[in-house]
């Protein structure tokens, strides 16, 4: 199969080419370094399937970080049959060196002039007959986020795949040759001498009517930069961030909640035992598939915002600014300000946030990084907080889940300071970025983006949510038949309860007690995905609270059941919310999820001892394999290790100061268990530390790979 | 904080790029990064220094069309001659 590779700079446009050729869904953005690994796509052209590989961009043909390697090792050694090299047009001069090194390979080259719209704006205007003749390969206009240029650019590959049109750079190497007629190489010299023949070459090419300088981003960056502004402007951003994602989505929490427990678990209930089915298949249907679906569709909403929030800070070219303002806080903890993206990218998934790291040239800092990401709170730990949110802090919700966002963030400043002083002593390596000009986001990729993120989160956790809810409502009714026990028979304890009643000594000094043992089979199944954890709650709560339902009274299939009432209720509810309507005469029946959470948990400090678990403890099977890959499976288990005793000894602390009015004897003790704990931890990092275990090789001044 | 190594120290015209003051424009004498070079860091090319504070750990510049976050370990690395920037403006406007 014909191979088509997509090459150029970073931030250049090449996977939304990648996506406008093949119709695949790959992350953009707008800050150099979003695609960190080559994506593959098949397209078919002049009605020949093509393979079109995007690769993550370059500068030149010298690799100095992850990423850059392997876009070398692809154009060096795979040879593709064809490079389609994606120009900046609003910044040729930077661009065309890269070109000149590809020429000089003797690939056959079609170069896209990208971002034509912006050279427009900016009075750049180049001769692309001129362009092309010098460089003696196809040259094209491109707005590919419009998709302008495509048509054209799709019909020169289809005569050069035909053979209809041949490729054949006039002079290959002939730009860049010494004056021994030698091919400049990649020293310093050579470097000097093609970034000569660029100037050259676009003498006559390129006429610029418009100011070079003092252009918006500069007038804005004088603002989003400065001391005084820029941190405050961060921070009022995230919270805006926080905002939209919490207050504006938890009305429609309650409500898809709500709805989704009178179709699917009611409703469906109802209609089964009307047709008189087994009561096994009706458990597994509505306590095990439709709780477990009602809860996994209850978090679409702020799951959605926050990517559509995160999707517009990417695509506005704000992040690299942000990543220069907060490069002293970022320093202060032994990190480059450049590792604020993969944090920052943390907000939305862990995993894209530690394959960002590819994009830091030291492995110090790319394994520091790494393990500071899971602090970060992922999107999916958003719909645990939005839900213990809306069940214990109604109208401080925003504040709570802010709060919790914050105190991620703190601790990992704390943990960055503390590996900085024991195992990963030294200062974040020397680095160079470029900031992207400031663009309105496209409201169109934003949507995508968000709803792609929303499908796999829905599908990842809804996987794991109805297969534990299978299991679970199967092993119950295999217990209840294997001991003759009847549904009704509320003292008989299955496996999964039994397994954690005996973990829950364990986190009682955090606030769980034993009637509340769900809350630790919620906390093992979002070691699978963090989400996880309020579709099994759901489940296990649900389950139990069926069976003391059918042990207070007899259910009676022929009992009246309305969908209209209560769904008219929870509609002038959701209305009443935004403000659009009066509220109801009387609110809707709270028989949900978030009920349940009230019941079990009891106090807010219990509530936010256990988010501050859930926030601190070891990242999900994803993270963890992906963590492994990157970085080593000796640095997994740290990672795992670390934060679970750190969860476990902050959501202890909380609570025990919490209520230490209570019983201050008991409160003292685990105060002093905790701290001890904390301690220790801090003392072994400090021996390792001192014994060289670690990472405590000094960085460079610049990427190792010079 | 790194220094430039000892074979780069500016001369009297020529000073590291962390050097330059708000809106100064200079020209690339020597670059001692390959990344910088890679980025257009090349001898010969106008640079305009955007903000400088002594406070930041880091510079923003302008090259060609481009704009730069460039941490103060590689500025040192980058030599850049100060006052000859408007004759080599003058130049490619002819």
């Amino acid at each position: 199969m014909t191979t088509i590779a997509l090459a150029g700079n970073p931030n250049t446009g090449k996977t939304t080419l990648f996506n406008r050729l093949t119709g695949a869904r790959e992350r953009i953005g707008n800050w150099s370094g979003v695609t960190v690994e080559r994506a593959e796509a098949v397209a078919s052209i002049a009605g020949q399937k093509v393979r079109v590989v995007d690769l993550p961009g370059i500068y030149s043909l010298s690799a100095h970080t992850l990423d850059e390697q392997a876009a070398y090792d692809f154009i060096v050694n795979e040879r593709p049959d064809l490079i389609v090299n994606i120009v900046d047009a609003s910044n040729i001069e930077r661009s065309l060196y890269l070109t000149l090194q590809l020429i000089d390979m003797g690939v056959p080259l079609v170069v896209v002039l990208n971002f034509t719209d912006i050279a427009t704006r900016r009075g750049i205007r180049i001769n692309v007959a001129t362009l092309a003749q010098k460089l003696g390969v196809p040259v094209f206009f491109s707005v590919a986020s419009r998709g302008s240029g495509m048509k054209k650019l799709e019909r020169t590959l289809t005569k050069i795949l035909s053979g209809e049109k041949q490729i054949e750079p006039s002079h290959p190497g002939s730009w860049c040759l010494h004056s021994d007629g030698s091919l400049c190489d990649d020293s310093p010299q050579g470097t000097e001498m093609r970034q000569q023949c660029v100037r050259s070459l676009l003498e006559g090419v390129v006429r610029r009517d418009g100011p070079r300088y003092e252009r918006f981003s500069d007038r804005v960056d004088r603002v989003i930069l400065s001391r005084w502004a820029g941190l405050p402007l961060f921070l009022a951003i995230m919270y805006g961030v926080f905002w939209v994602a919490v207050g504006l989505s938890e009305p429609l929490v309650e409500f898809v909640d709500s709805t989704a427990q009178l179709f699917l678990v009611d409703g469906l209930r109802h209609l089964l035992e009307m047709w008189h089915l087994p009561a096994l298949l009706v458990a597994i249907l509505c306590d095990g598939i439709g709780v477990g679906a009602a809860a996994v569709a209850s978090f679409a909403p702020p799951i959605f915002a926050i990517f559509f929030c995160l999707g517009i800070l990417e695509e506005s070219g704000y992040m690299p600014r942000a990543a220069f303002v907060l490069d002293r806080i970022l320093r202060a903890i032994g990190l480059p300000g450049k590792a604020f993206i993969p944090l920052m990218v943390g907000f939305g998934c862990t995993v894209p946030a530690l394959l960002s790291t590819r994009t830091l040239e030291e492995r110090r800092d790319r394994i520091l990084t790494m393990l500071l990401s899971p602090f970060m709170s992922c999107g999916a730990r958003l719909p645990v907080y939005t839900l213990f949110a809306l069940a214990f802090f109604e109208k401080r919700g925003n504040m709570i889940v802010f709060a919790l966002y914050i105190t991620g963030v703190l601790l990992a400043v704390a943990s960055g300071l503390l590996l900085k002083r024991t195992i990963f002593r030294g200062d974040g390596g020397a680095y160079i970025m470029e900031l992207p000009t400031y663009q309105i986001p496209p409201l169109r990729n934003c949507l995508n983006r968000a709803w792609f993120n929303l499908r796999s989160f829905l599908i990842r956790a809804g996987q794991v949510i109805i297969l534990i809810a299978i299991v679970l409502t199967l092993l119950r009714s295999a217990e209840e038949a294997w001991s003759g026990a009847s549904e009704s028979d509320t003292t008989t304890t299955s496996l999964s309860e039994t397994v954690a009643v005996a973990a829950v000594p364990l986190f009682e000094p955090m606030g769980i007690d034993r009637d509340n043992w769900q809350a630790v089979i919620g906390l093992m199944t979002g070691l699978m995905a963090k989400e996880s954890v309020i579709g099994t709650l759901d489940v296990v709560y649900s389950q139990q609270a069926q069976r003391l339902a059918v042990a207070e009274a007899e259910p009676d299939p022929e009992a009246s059941f309305s969908i209209r009432e209560p769904l008219r209720l929870i509609v002038g509810q959701l209305a009443a919310d935004y403000g659009l309507a009066p509220p109801p005469e009387e609110p809707p029946d709270s028989t949900g999820l978030i009920s349940s959470i009230r019941s079990h948990f009891k106090t807010g400090a219990a509530a936010f001892a256990y988010l501050l678990f859930v926030l601190i403890y070891s990242p999900c099977l994803a993270a963890l394999t992906v963590l492994g890959r990157e970085a080593g499976w000796r640095w997994m288990w740290f990672s795992v290790a670390y934060q679970t005793l750190l969860a476990w000894a902050c959501a202890t602390l909380f609570y025990q100061l919490a209520t230490f009015s209570q019983d201050p004897q008991r409160a003292t003790i685990w105060l002093f268990v905790a701290l001890t704990a904390l301690l220790f931890m801090a003392l072994l990092l400090v021996v390792k530390g001192r014994r060289g275990v670690g990472l405590n090789e000094k960085p460079q001044a610049e990427g190792g790979a010079q | 904080m790194k220094t430039a190594p000892a074979d780069i120290q500016p001369n009297a015209g020529v000073v590291a790029l962390d050097l330059l003051t708000d809106n100064e424009d200079a020209i690339i004498s020597a670059c001692h990064s390959n990344k910088a070079r890679d980025m257009g860091f090349a001898p010969g090319v106008t640079v305009r220094m955007l903000r400088r504070r002594s406070s930041e750990l880091a510079v923003v510049v302008a090259v060609a069309d481009a704009r730069f976050m460039v941490s103060r370990a590689v500025a040192q690395q980058i030599l850049v001659a100060r006052g000859v920037t408007a004759i080599r403006e003058d130049q490619a406007n002819e």
